[in-house]
């Protein structure tokens, strides 16, 4: 078998027999019955077409490629004389390394094999079956646009286009992982974002040394700043709209095959606050929906810990009337606060983690018959006191308001850490958790950027982190090299 | 590990700290000063500003220079620094005993403000300064809440008369503040202006800025809990009235206390950075968690000893101006002679 100069890749041979046998080798054509080697003859020159059923479309190859073939001339020709003359699908190449003809194959297009000659056709025919572009099932919105992206990475990559229709949007084709490759796309403004945010983004991509990489998700783990933060450091959405947004501002985008949804850096901690219901909705709306928000993160954070701390340690600060109805209803509690909010925070989890897993018509019943029999149940078995309940589901609403999944599961833990301090510090403890948890985030870094920013350290930026002010009033881009030339003006 | 923080945190987290130095100090240990404490606030931003201008210019010189140069106001910056530390810690823990935890025993309390100062002070400088940053904000959000609670409670006419006790008791107070600030500020001394930082810093504002923020919480503190010579002897009982926020509804005295806690975090955030960045300057082959955890293990061993109002904090508060101006001079004059020149 020759090499390419360097030795480093495996080139084809001029033999068709030799190649055929060597991808057979490769893609274990003799068990994989779906392994296609489809022999025929050009112009009484053996030609062997290699796909997979399924993941080529047969249409495409049997239209563009077997018809127009029969009726070619008896001449001598080469895989560019095919691509040139004979070929009818808009999207071939010619190709000579076997890895690169091999991953191709594997991921749906179709090699035209020549006798006689060391290039391979390889025919864009990928034809899978694939999710329809449907309604996002998780970023749902009332005002807006109302496509998600899906499994399929060149669907996905269309959307982009469509969302931000400039000939600037540049979206860069990588391969992740280096025994079984996840394609995947750095998608970004050219002019708007930094370059060297793009150049970050892409060497961090390359970095990644894992022998396979399951989507984004395990992506975002490999690439991000601080794996050992409770909070992510990136965004992930599934709405086009939403990401095409972000690249207007500077930010990258990152898509992967088989992941319906983006990720979107650097991001700042406020991103994960936003939807994209705010930008639809007109200023007022949008500004309070986005206090609503932070109110609710505040409040599921440090709520279970503040009665703790006020409950059990500092009561004077609680009206008399309240004071004298905790009272009461904890009378019969047999088990400190701590062990109450303990169990119900737990309950909460497991109703959520059960209704999350269930199908979809068993899963709202649960919800309902968790909500009302469980705590009424826990409530007259006096396990838990009324206004216990009451507190878990404040919080529980409020983890539901933060839009974005595993920021609202970063937030559950730090709930827990709050919780822990103010049982065995009261107050003091709330104040220390709740500080150590503040430098915590200041210490983050987005794609290199600081979490916190725009807002500490101090960068210019659009009327748009809580309060969401007036479109016109929005002509700065948050991040990128724009940003640091406006602010260096 | 090096510790670093830029030029435009270290004066968040200074003049926050500095802010609320003051405010502590002439509250809890110059209770005498009566209604003279805000004007002794604002001398001390007087007497402080020549003595920071001094530092940034000893930061830039520092580069060039041979580390020993300075080696005499690092020394100073860094016992002080130790030293506030301390009776901050002390002061946080009496704070959480007197209000709740009477029952805890000293080492459930330290314990628990050591290990989370040394997760903050571990996240380097620049998340010190930011979250100090974030804390303005809320500090400004809590003092907006606490001025709404209690607006009907408030009386002008005990803030007369104006100069308290007298203008020498004024000035000495004057005195004392602008030690604090000078040894809370002698972190520009150590910041660099690494990274992306933009233009425009400007110590003197931010230093007038704290000082004005301390006057005002003074205000707001005596219009609510005029100063009785009598009671007021008892540093617990200043204590008292300052986290119950003298005449407020129990309910309304919880913003007030999440303020104090706050900020004594704050300010032990800052001096404890500042203490360890000095230390790290002084011996650079330490790392930097080593020096971190050694300021730590110093600043809650010598809580034991040291209390706000105790005659030791006093006497060291008297001194700390004067101490760290002679260092000041030392160094510029020095780096003067060695450098020959600012540029």
């Amino acid at each position: 078998m020759s090499t390419t100069e360097g030795g480093r890749h495996e080139v084809l041979r001029r033999e068709l027999e030799a190649n055929i046998a060597l991808f057979a080798g490769q893609l274990s054509g003799d068990i994989n019955s779906d392994v296609i080697f489809r022999r025929f003859c050009f112009g009484g020159r053996p030609i062997c077409a290699l796909y997979i059923e399924g993941m080529a479309n047969d249409e495409k190859i049997s239209e563009f490629a077997l018809r127009a073939g029969s009726e070619m001339w008896a001449g001598g020709f080469d895989a560019r004389f095919l691509m040139e003359h004979v070929i009818e699908i808009a999207q071939c190449q010619a190709e000579n390394r076997v890895d690169a003809i091999l991953a191709g194959v594997v991921s749906g297009m179709t090699a035209i094999f020549i006798d006689g000659c060391d290039e391979a056709v390889m025919m864009e025919t990928r034809g899978f079956p694939a999710r329809q572009i449907g309604q996002p099932t998780n970023e749902t919105v009332v005002i807006g646009a109302q496509e998600g992206f899906v499994e399929s990475l060149r669907t996905n990559l269309t959307l982009m286009r469509r969302y931000a229709m400039s000939g600037k949007l540049i979206a860069e084709r990588l391969s992740v992982g280096t025994q079984v490759p996840c394609g995947a796309a750095l998608v970004y403004l050219r002019g708007v974002a930094d370059d060297a945010v793009v150049a970050e983004a892409r060497a961090r991509l390359k970095r990644i040394d894992a022998p396979a990489v399951q989507g984004l998700g395990a992506i975002q783990q490999f690439i991000e700043d601080s794996p050992w933060a409770l909070l992510p450091q990136m965004l992930q959405t599934e709405r086009p709209d939403r990401a095409a947004s972000c690249l207007l501002e500077g930010q990258v985008a990152i898509l992967a095959d088989n992941s319906p949804y983006a990720l979107i850096a650097p991001v700042s901690v406020f991103h994960h606050l936003h939807t994209s219901d705010d930008s639809f909705s007109r200023w007022q709306y949008g500004t309070f929906l986005r206090l609503v928000r932070f109110a609710g993160l505040l409040v599921s954070v440090l709520l279970p810990g503040l009665y703790i701390a006020l409950a059990d340690y500092y009561m004077q600060v609680i009206p008399m009337s309240l004071l004298t109805s905790i009272a009461e209803a904890r009378a019969n509690v047999p088990f400190p606060i701590l062990a109450e909010i303990l169990i119900m925070e737990f309950a909460f989890f497991l109703m959520n983690e059960a209704g999350t897993r269930m199908p979809q018509q068993i899963g709202s019943a649960l919800g309902i018959v968790g909500a009302l029999v469980l705590g009424q149940a826990a409530v007259s078995a006096s396990i838990v006191s009324p206004i216990l309940v009451i507190i878990v589901a404040v919080t529980g609403l409020g983890f539901y308001a933060v839009p974005d999944f595993g920021f609202s599961l970063g937030l559950v833990i730090a709930q827990l850490f709050v919780i822990v301090s103010a049982s065995l510090l009261g107050l003091y403890g709330v104040c220390i958790a709740a500080f150590c948890l503040l430098n915590g985030l200041c210490a983050m870094r987005s794609l290199g950027f600081p979490y916190v920013a725009p807002i500490t350290p101090k960068r210019p930026h659009n009327p748009d982190i809580l309060l969401r002010l007036p479109v016109w009033m929005q002509r700065r881009r948050v991040y990128g090299a724009n940003a640091q030339r406006e602010a260096s003006r | 590990m090096r510790l670093r923080i830029s030029e435009r945190p270290a004066l968040h987290a200074a003049a926050l700290a500095a802010g609320f130095r003051v405010f502590c100090g002439l509250t809890l240990e110059r209770a005498q000063l009566h209604n003279g404490a805000q004007l002794s606030a604002i001398i001390g931003a007087m007497l402080a500003l020549p003595m920071i201008a001094g530092f940034r210019r000893i930061a830039v010189r520092l580069e060039r220079l041979n580390r020993s140069a300075a080696a005499p106001l690092a020394l100073a910056l860094l016992a002080a620094n130790l030293a506030d530390g301390a009776s901050v810690v002390r002061t946080i823990v009496r704070s959480a005993s007197f209000l709740s935890l009477d029952r805890a025993s000293m080492a459930a309390l330290l314990i628990p403000i050591g290990l989370a100062l040394y997760w903050c002070l571990t996240r380097n400088g620049d998340a010190v300064g930011d979250s100090a940053a974030i804390g303005i904000r809320v500090f400004a959000l809590l003092l907006g809440v606490i001025l709404l609670l209690q607006l009907r409670c408030y009386r002008a006419a005990w803030l007369t008369p104006l100069l308290g006790s007298g203008w020498p008791s004024v000035i000495e107070g004057g005195v004392r503040a602008a030690g604090w600030m000078v040894s809370i500020f002698g972190i520009l001394t150590v910041a660099g202006c690494e990274g992306d930082e933009p233009a425009g810093s400007c110590p003197a504002r931010w230093l007038i800025a704290a000082a004005g923020a301390a006057a005002a919480m003074i205000s707001l503190q005596l219009m609510m809990a005029p100063t009785l010579e009598g009671r007021d002897a008892n540093w617990l009982n200043r204590l008292g009235a300052l986290l119950t926020n003298g005449r407020a509804e129990p309910y309304n005295q919880f913003p007030m206390i999440v303020l104090w806690y706050a900020g004594l975090m704050h300010l032990l955030t800052c001096e404890g950075f500042t203490a360890a960045l000095l230390l790290q300057r002084l011996a650079p082959a330490l790392d930097g968690r080593a020096c971190v955890a050694a300021v730590i293990a110093i600043t809650l061993a010598a809580s034991r000893m040291i209390n706000f109002g105790s005659a030791l904090v006093r006497g060291i508060s008297q001194w700390l101006y004067v101490a760290v101006a002679v260092a000041t001079a030392a160094v510029l004059c020095t780096t003067r002679v060695k450098g020959g020149g600012d540029r």
